[in-house]
């Protein structure tokens, strides 16, 4: 494999991939983890990675399937995350990163990851139903529950489509 | 407040650091690679000595897959009953849960049913099919989720403006129901929903007919002018007394050709 291919991906793709994941597990240290094994697993099938239609794509699927399978396995009852500041990452406000993110935490990890998906990562129903291998009526019924909820913190959120 | 923006904001000073993270998964990437070889040899040995093992394919094992998906692929107009499953073929949650529905719709409405298909992720279960009622008017889905009701810890249980012809009301024994139509709809799609939870809020069934099918992109495929179940009707299937979590085993009416979804 060409030395520097990987790392180009990893390059390009890393700070959207770490986003996605600070938005899922709400936890900067535990996203930092959840995208270095993301990564780990996009070397180890770089392959079939690099020759996919859409590599992006492919790498944001193996982070979701991982995050997913990873919460299942710990205890059923979630309860939101703090937040620890990083040094190098306290911006403007910081009060709202904070308030979104335990409201985020709030929801179950499928509504969480429907919300990201949609909203973050800008995809259509369809496309977040294909990525969490759920149908399109139920990634429609938990993204108006997962925003019946945030509004409960967030009355002002845009009604949104 | 747009979401969008917001989550934008809690990402926007993030340093993934791009070349400590490719480093290190190229060092645990080759790591594993050189120990699944090993593991692949290994397998291969015991084969070859006549012990039992798991199938090996690319140097990596991976794990025979239980058998338990039907294979009838014929759509019938009028409902039949399965024979009982032997364990080896024992129906998933999502096709209990499909099944379960098409006998819940029997009891309120006749017409004929296809496409069967159903997941299960643990504690969840889903199950939808398309129905299209007697009336000849056209054909749409209708879906059925079956969830803890810890799924809604924090909801009022109320109707929100974003719900169409909502209301929400308590039966004799305690149970909460919910109705309204979801405007979150593609142009031209009408999907009504009832929504009911258990007194003890263990249980939280939702169940919804659209006037059609969606489709990717945000489009809708218009079969009707109005859902294929009315707001009463889904009310009758959501309060009837099949659901449960996990879903039991049982004379059902059929799901030929059901689908689980990955």
């Amino acid at each position: 494999m060409p030395s520097d291919e990987f790392e180009e991906f990893v390059a390009a793709t890393s700070q959207r991939l770490l986003g996605t994941a600070v938005l899922l597990c709400g936890d900067h240290h535990l996203a930092q983890d959840l995208v270095q094994t993301t990564y780990t697993k996009v070397f180890t099938s770089w392959r079939r990675v690099r020759g996919a239609d859409n590599p992006v794509a492919y790498a944001r699927a193996i982070l979701l399937k991982t995050y997913l399978s990873h919460q299942r396995r710990r205890s059923s009852s979630e309860s939101p995350v703090e937040v620890v500041p990083d040094a190098a990452g306290v911006g403007p406000d910081t009060t709202v990163r904070m308030d979104l993110l335990t409201a985020l935490g709030e929801l179950s990890q499928q509504d969480r990851a429907v919300l990201v998906l949609r909203y973050w990562e800008d995809l259509s129903v369809g496309e977040t139903s294909r990525a969490l291998g759920i149908t399109d009526v139920a990634c429609r019924s938990r993204t108006s529950l997962a925003l019946a909820r945030l509004r409960t913190h967030f009355p002002d959120l845009e009604d949104l489509r | 407040m747009n979401l969008h923006e917001e989550m934008r904001v809690v990402v926007a000073h993030l340093d993934p650091e791009p070349g400590r993270i490719a480093a290190q998964a190229r060092a645990t990437g080759h790591r594993r690679r050189r120990r699944t070889q090993t593991v692949g040899v290994l397998a291969a040995v015991a084969v070859l000595g006549g012990l039992a093992t798991t199938q090996v394919g690319g140097g990596r094992t991976r794990a025979v897959d239980p058998a338990g998906r039907t294979t009838d692929d014929t759509t019938t107009q009028t409902p039949t009953t399965d024979s009982a499953p032997s364990p080896a073929s024992r129906a998933t949650g999502g096709h209990l849960t499909v099944r379960a529905l098409r006998g819940a719709i029997e009891e309120v409405s006749a017409g004929s049913f296809s496409d069967f298909r159903g997941q299960d992720v643990g504690d969840e279960l889903y199950g939808e099919l398309t129905f299209a009622p007697s009336d000849g008017l056209g054909a749409g889905t209708v879906g059925v989720n079956v969830q803890p009701g810890s799924i809604l810890d924090g909801d009022a249980f109320a109707c929100t403006e974003w719900m169409v012809d909502c209301s929400v009301r308590t039966l004799p024994g305690g149970e909460r129901l919910r109705t309204y139509q979801d405007v979150d709809t593609a142009a031209g799609g009408q999907r009504w929903v009832a929504e009911r939870l258990t007194r003890d809020r263990s249980l939280r069934v939702v169940a919804a007919a659209l006037n059609g099918f969606d489709l990717p992109a945000n489009e809708f495929d218009v079969r009707r002018e109005a859902p294929v179940l009315t707001k009463d009707q889904l009310v009758a299937v959501v309060t009837q007394d099949v659901w449960s979590l996990p879903m039991p085993d049982g004379p059902t009416a059929d799901a030929p050709g059901y689908t689980e979804l990955p």
